[in-house]
């Protein structure tokens, strides 16, 4: 592409840098985030192929997003929890996978509050504690996609199809597996624990922290 | 029994939503693993709510509770003409976790069923 045609394609699209970047503002340093987007921005109008069938916007604002949440993972603190939750979060923790292998299945709310001797609210508070620090930062992101009205207008079936498999290629691929054993192979979340040697709280946590990073990459879709 | 909960049509109160399923499900003596489940779907429905929403709109939702069976239908004014995508990342998630789903458009309002069972024999 020559130059000047690369510049214009950039100077066009600044406007979705702002879009994407404005779902995280409150993360950090508005400024940085728009700058750290025009990287990605800069990353999809070098590496887009018109001929593969999908708009510019539906191959660049993953690359924005993407680039954007590399910055924060890179510079952000995780959110504190207290450490007395994080303490039951443990003994939950470690009692959901003694008593799967016990009962031979996954327990219910008051076998674990029983083996751990609180209360079935204190085991729903240890629940919460294991997402606390992976859902919070990401919550108020609004659809890219669907503010600019592209969802309607531009987004057919193959470009759908298109931008999953492209947001799933782009995740860590032990995420990737999890999510694919999960949602399109159908095994549950104490099965894919028992594969990977992991406790089960963490594979949760996996999901529920993949399940946010592909709808923000993904902007409704 | 049933809890209904109405909430602004915006991504931040997901939470309050994850929350109540969670609360929801112990109290159907859901296991664990459908808790979670239950935690996901309806994050999920949520935001599917929210991203086809009228502006300002608030969202409904509503908890059936039976022992072993949890339902939930989450709606709200909706921009959507026709009928919800079902190609989407979104439905593949909630098709996965729910043991039934069902998506419908009807006088401007979008209102997604989601229901869980329990198919471990449980016995508490």
């Amino acid at each position: 592409m020559d130059a000047q045609l690369r510049e214009q394609q950039i100077a066009s699209h600044t406007g979705l840098v702002h879009h994407v970047a404005r779902r995280f503002r409150g993360a950090a340093d508005y400024e940085d985030l728009v700058q750290v987007g025009m990287l990605g921005l800069i990353h999809a109008v070098d590496h887009f192929d018109s001929d593969q069938g999908s708009s510019f916007s539906t191959y660049a604002v993953p690359s924005i997003t993407g680039a954007i949440r590399h910055h924060l993972r890179d510079h952000s603190t995780s959110i504190k929890v207290p450490g007395r939750l994080q303490e039951s979060a443990a003994r939950v923790s470690r009692a959901v996978d003694q008593l799967t292998q016990q009962l031979g299945r996954s327990p219910t709310v008051a076998e674990i509050a029983q083996l751990t001797g609180t209360s079935q609210d204190s085991v729903l508070e240890a629940i919460e504690a294991n997402h606390a620090h992976t859902t919070v930062s990401l919550e108020d992101e609004q659809s890219p996609l669907g503010s600019l009205g592209i969802i309607d207008s531009e987004l057919e079936a193959v470009e759908t199809r298109m931008a999953i498999r492209q947001a799933l290629q782009a995740l860590a691929p032990a995420d990737r597996s999890v999510i694919e054993q999960r949602f399109y192979q159908g095994r549950t979340q104490s099965q894919i624990a028992d594969d990977l040697q992991i406790s089960q709280m963490q594979v949760s946590r996996i999901i529920g922290r993949t399940l946010t990073q592909l709808r923000a990459s993904l902007g409704g879709i | 029994m049933s809890v209904a909960i109405t909430l602004p049509a915006q991504a931040g109160y997901a939470g309050v939503l994850r929350t109540t399923a969670a609360a929801m499900a112990a109290r159907c003596n859901l296991t664990y693993d459908r808790l979670e489940d239950a935690r996901l779907a309806i994050d999920e429905a949520f935001a599917q709510v929210v991203a086809f929403a009228e502006p300002d709109a608030t969202v409904e939702c509503t908890f059936q509770e039976a022992p072993g069976d949890l339902r939930f239908v989450i709606s709200g004014a909706t921009r959507l003409l026709t009928e919800l995508p079902t190609d989407s990342f979104s439905w593949t998630v909630l098709s996965a976790l729910a043991d039934e789903l069902r998506a419908e458009v009807e006088l401007g309002r979008l209102a997604i069923h989601v229901r869980l069972l329990e198919p471990q024999d449980v016995h508490a």
